[in-house]
């Protein structure tokens, strides 16, 4: 088989199609051992910082915040604002400290949608694992990272910390693996089979598609016998007799994506009526015509509220991965993110180019019309995401990156800006990121959280950040936030995480990105150019 | 006099550019000073053999498709015949998809344009422009050509320059002597952004029967007291003058659109006075208390906080619009000034900039209390969310009035908020299109209903903005539909994947722009540009 042809296989596999007999998978080259990171220590203390706890309480400060081994121990209210701390009442050491008077602290990110990089497209998982650290993300859950026995290799290198990595939940597609002897999933008892095989391999849970009904409701049983949890990616292919609150009723944890949401409450139509010359195959089709749904629902009509209702009855999570689309309202922005030059590996620009058999490089012949489609169709999707969480329900940010000009990291903060357009005030935004994502994690077993929130008893999962996020979210971006500065007059770059700490392990975030500079830098000598390919505008015919 | 003092007025000021804040704080509503000394923007220079081709006896587009301007839908092959600087004929000639038959053609051209597979459109028409300043954009030739290549044949200066540096470039255009469009003269009266230097209506009067001597066409005016306003409006209209406003925050409290309607203001440009004619539960904006006006960052990000302030679609919101549409007011919106506000680092980044926007602009643009529109001092995620928000609700506003038989124009403001000339008259095309304009309402605004709105003051038909027989020669010939894709208009084109080749290209642009029966190459004029610019790179010693 051609290399391409191996390529088309991850990509399907990874992107969005339900692919029930998928190509093995090219994995990307695990990472290296770890050489970075300072820690665990035995008491370490953040200092003086102001304290964002991810609950959706309000900021406070200054607090010491107490870190033994790799959990969180004690955080001290040391003082006002605009007081001196009284020494005498600081936790005491001996102990490492970091210097945090003036900065924020809230606990690491978690993203629950990710993908690990893959071979040609970046071909290095260290890629990968440092823009996510090095966006405070300290929490993945693959969907799936890659293959099956790299998922769980990967897994348990990153969470044993032999890997400068987040921590790994690993979610498998039914079906994968090559221990799995069992053959194609073709009846609910042989998903149940796999379903156990997988479990006693170690996955954390499973990545669906909009599978047949009968095995649906068979896997998603076998899972919750198991304490596996689960999220998916309900297709055009299978969502006619899969939407999402089908799903919901079967026991399904997490609605990844858009897909299923709006095939749910369609005014007069239960199929999306497709233009007569569609084809699912062809991706502008594909990924133009999910944005023309925006006017087959009523916002706020009454089967919208059923179904958020049911949602939440049903304790279901909504995990939009917004970033991975906003190329679709404005393909401009997401091409000339300033970002790309520096952090984005050629390699992943290719993929990223318009072409008809790399997924998600859709933007053929791109138009007005599907941009202003997407714009509304974000409008609508918004206005549903804040209406689920103003109920109590839960949306998470998560990224979906690789694909579509979205870059690992940079995307979670993009995705976090898209919640505050959607209504999310930063607190939430925040909330969303870290308490809600990990109770989506957890909720699997039944078990309370083990990080997400910064308090005595969780896991020392953290991030130290020196421009204040409820203030401006922009400043968490890796390559800074541009602003003037009143006393010289001139624009500098401030902000990007500072600290990204991972079970009790001090990273730099800074120096985490510069490693990331260094690959593409590397990637572009070999190739013999200094900047990503554009068609040039001087090549106008 | 309310004067900003000079030391906070301007940037490096020293050159006594007191034209340069006149301009800028017409624009953005400062207070201006009265001029003393001018460092004018250098006029275009002669236009030089081989730039323009025509006016020809008899000039015939071939095989094209039309939109002509009205809504129509398209329509061809046409051939469209052009004498002199006049449409005489429009012909049909054939069907698609069926060879057309020669023998039926229009015969005798001196010159011919095969425009087989291209589109055929009026002449764009800006109706807020400024012809640059020093030291951002010193030289007219670079913002007219960025003009031209982007279709605009006619626009309205609110105001290019100084009024007799307007007028001379005016007549200059009109003769066709430079490469530019067809200039409409609207100025300041004395240069009083607050009509605070006038002691009487009367002598408001006066000053606008000077202008209409000296050359004006019509008036720009800010939210003036209720007397002065209403003074330099029925002047201008008793003149056949035109008047278009900005309704700033400085004087929306007693001026907003509703009450500047009623006294028979013409055009009200950006969103100024239109929010504050129907707030819910305020009369003046409940600004936070260390709001300055003269801190532009607080200026341009609480205009965004207008738009909880209103509820679309309320009796005041149809109250508003009714009363604008039965004074026949032509709506301005210049979204495209504003779009940075929603997206800075998409407006920083536009693929255009190296390659057409000057160093000196680029300066400009960059953030700085003293430039003008360089507001991004610390532009948050929450001001960007707030623009959107306003952005949303404006283009409701826009589109309702449209629906209700409205006049919405397709304008710029080009100069300011990384928002770089002719560029920006397809970004607002887009933005109509986002509003909810089909792209045959879009292109409307920009011929026909801006035409309409230029010509309203002088009780005449409109001589250009329409494709038809007996109209001014003011055609745009593009490769591509812009019905199909307002963006291959833009000058850099349109990104797309040629299925033959497998790679992507850039297609699109315009091919000419005709004005006054003169035909202009479009991708010479912006390679002029480009040119400029690279000239400037040089001079300063920068790659990019």
């Amino acid at each position: 088989m051609t290399a391409r042809s191996v390529a088309k296989g991850v990509l399907a596999l990874l992107v969005l199609v339900f692919a029930p007999n998928v190509l093995a998978a090219q994995d990307a080259k695990p990472a290296p051992a770890r050489a970075e990171g300072d820690g665990p220590f035995d008491k370490l203390i953040i200092r003086g910082a102001t304290l964002i706890d991810g609950t959706g309480a309000p900021p406070r400060g200054p607090v010491d915040i107490v870190v033994e081994r790799n959990k969180i121990t004690q955080i001290a209210d040391v003082g006002f604002p605009g007081v001196p701390i009284d020494q005498d009442k600081r936790p005491k050491g001996p102990a490492r400290e970091i210097d945090a008077a003036g900065m924020f602290v809230l606990p690491g990110f978690i993203d629950l949608h990710v993908h690990t990089c893959g071979v040609p497209k970046a071909p290095e998982a260290e890629y990968c694992y440092k823009l996510w650290l090095g966006h405070g993300v300290t929490t993945v859950r693959g969907v799936p990272f890659g293959g099956f026995e790299w998922s769980l290799s990967e897994t348990k290198r990153a969470n044993n910390n032999e890997i400068t990595a987040p921590r790994h939940y690993n979610y498998q597609r039914i079906g994968t693996g090559k221990g799995w002897t069992g053959g194609p999933i073709s009846t609910p008892e042989k998903g149940r089979e796999w379903v156990r095989w997988a479990a006693q391999q170690g996955i954390h849970g499973l990545k669906l598609g909009a599978h047949e009904p009968s095995i649906m409701a068979a896997v998603l049983d076998e899972a919750k016998k198991l304490g596996l949890g689960s999220t998916a990616h309900l297709a055009q292919t299978g969502v006619a007799q899969m939407n999402a609150i089908d799903a919901a009723r079967l026991g399904l944890g997490a609605v990844t994506h858009y897909y299923g949401l709006f095939e749910s409450l369609y005014d007069n139509t239960d199929v999306q009526p497709y233009p007569d010359t569609y084809n699912y195959n062809d991706e502008q089709w594909r990924f133009g015509q999910v944005a023309r749904q925006w006017n087959l629902v009523t916002p706020r009509g009454e089967k919208w509220w059923a179904f958020l209702k049911e949602l939440k009855s049903l304790d279901v999570t909504l995990d939009p991965t917004m970033t991975t689309y906003m190329s679709g309202r404005d393909l401009t922005k997401r091409r000339t993110a300033e970002w790309h030059e520096t952090y984005t590996l050629p390699s992943l620009w290719d993929f990223y180019t318009p072409n008809r058999t790399n997924h998600g490089a859709y933007f053929y012949n791109w138009t007005t019309w599907d941009e202003v489609a997407w714009k509304n169709f974000y409008r609508v999707w918004m206005m549903m995401i804040q209406d689920y969480k103003n109920m109590g329900g839960r949306v998470t940010p998560s990224t979906d990156a690789g694909f579509i000009y979205n870059t690992y990291g940079f995307s979670y903060i993009e995705e976090l800006e898209n919640f505050q357009e959607a209504g999310f005030h930063p607190l939430e935004v925040i909330r969303a990121g870290t308490l809600h994502a990990a109770e989506e994690l957890f909720k699997r077993q039944g078990k309370p959280i083990e990080m997400g929130v910064v308090r005595a008893g969780l896991l020392a999962d953290l991030v130290v950040a020196p421009e204040n996020p409820v203030a401006n979210l922009k400043t968490l971006y890796g390559n800074g936030f541009v602003r003037l500065n009143d006393k010289t007059g001139k624009v500098e770059r401030v902000g990007g995480v500072k600290w990204v700490i991972k079970d009790g392990i001090i990273y730099d975030a800074r120096k985490l990105l510069d490693d990331v500079a260094k690959m593409v830098e590397k990637q572009k000598k070999e190739r013999g150019i200094q900047k990503l390919p554009v068609p040039v505008i001087s090549d106008l015919r | 006099m309310q004067v900003r003092p000079a030391h906070k007025t301007g940037h490096k000021l020293s050159l006594g550019a007191t034209f340069l804040i006149g301009i800028v704080a017409l624009v953005l509503s400062i207070p201006a000073p009265v001029t003393a000394q001018q460092q004018l923007v250098k006029p275009a220079p002669n236009r030089p053999p081989g730039e323009g081709d025509g006016p020809f006896e008899k000039l015939i587009i071939r095989g094209a498709t039309l939109i002509d301007g009205t809504g129509a839908p398209p329509r061809g092959p046409v051939d469209i015949v052009v004498e002199r600087n006049r449409i005489t004929q429009v012909v049909d000639v054939g069907f698609p998809n069926t060879p057309i038959d020669s023998t039926k053609r229009p015969k005798g051209a001196t010159k011919e344009i095969d425009a087989h597979g291209m589109y055929v459109m009026p002449g764009f028409v800006d109706l807020h422009l400024h012809t640059g300043e020093v030291p951002k954009a010193p030289e007219a030739e670079y913002v007219y050509k960025l003009w031209m290549a982007h279709g605009v044949t006619a626009g309205r200066g609110v105001p290019f320059g100084p009024l007799a540096w307007s007028v001379s470039e005016k007549n200059r255009s009109a003769k066709n002597e430079i490469t530019a469009p067809r200039m409409f003269v609207y100025d300041v009266p004395n240069d009083d952004w607050l009509g605070a230097g006038f002691k009487s209506p009367d002598e408001v009067r006066t000053v606008v029967r000077a202008m209409k001597q000296k050359g004006a066409d019509g008036l720009k005016l800010s939210a003036w007291p209720p007397d002065l306003m209403a003074a330099a409006i029925d002047e201008a209209t008793k003149l056949g003058m035109g008047t278009t406003a900005h309704l700033a925050q400085l004087g929306v409290p007693r001026m907003n659109a509703m009450e500047a309607a009623r006294l028979g203001l013409g055009t009200v440009t950006h969103f100024y006075g239109l929010f504050e004619a129907m707030y819910d539960s305020n009369q003046v904006q409940p600004y936070p208390d260390t709001y300055n006006y003269n801190d532009e960052q607080w200026r341009f990000g609480q205009v965004a906080r207008q738009a909880s302030l209103v509820t679309p679609r309320s009796k005041k919101w149809m109250a508003l619009l009714d009363t604008l549409k039965a004074h026949n007011v032509t709506l301005d919106p210049t979204m495209v000034a504003y779009l940075a506000g929603r997206d800075v680092a998409r407006r920083r980044s536009a693929e255009w900039h190296d390659m057409y926007t000057l160093p000196s602009l680029t300066d400009f643009y960059t953030p700085n209390r003293t430039n003008h529109g360089a507001y991004f001092f610390n532009w948050t995620t929450w001001d960007e969310v707030a623009w959107k928000n306003f952005f949303r609700v404006w283009h409701m506003l826009l589109n309702d009035y449209k629906n209700m038989g409205g006049r919405v124009t397709v304008s710029t403001d080009a100069g300011f908020i990384y928002n770089t000339y002719g560029f920006a008259t397809v970004e607002e095309m887009e933005m109509l299109q986002e509003a909810g304009f089909h792209p045959l309402e879009v292109i409307r605004a920009a011929t026909m209903h801006a035409a309409e709105t230029l010509f309203l003051p002088s009780g005449k038909p409109i001589e250009f903005g329409v494709v038809r027989p007996g109209m001014l020669a003011d055609i745009v010939v593009a490769p591509e539909n812009p019905i199909a894709n307002l963006k291959t208009l833009y000058g850099t084109g349109f990104v797309r994947l040629n299925d033959k080749t497998g790679k992507v290209e850039r297609v699109g642009g315009i091919k000419y722009t005709i004005k006054d029966g003169i035909i202009y190459d479009a991708r010479k004029l912006l390679a002029d540009v480009a040119a400029m610019v690279d000239k400037q790179k040089k001079a300063r010693g920068v790659a990019q």
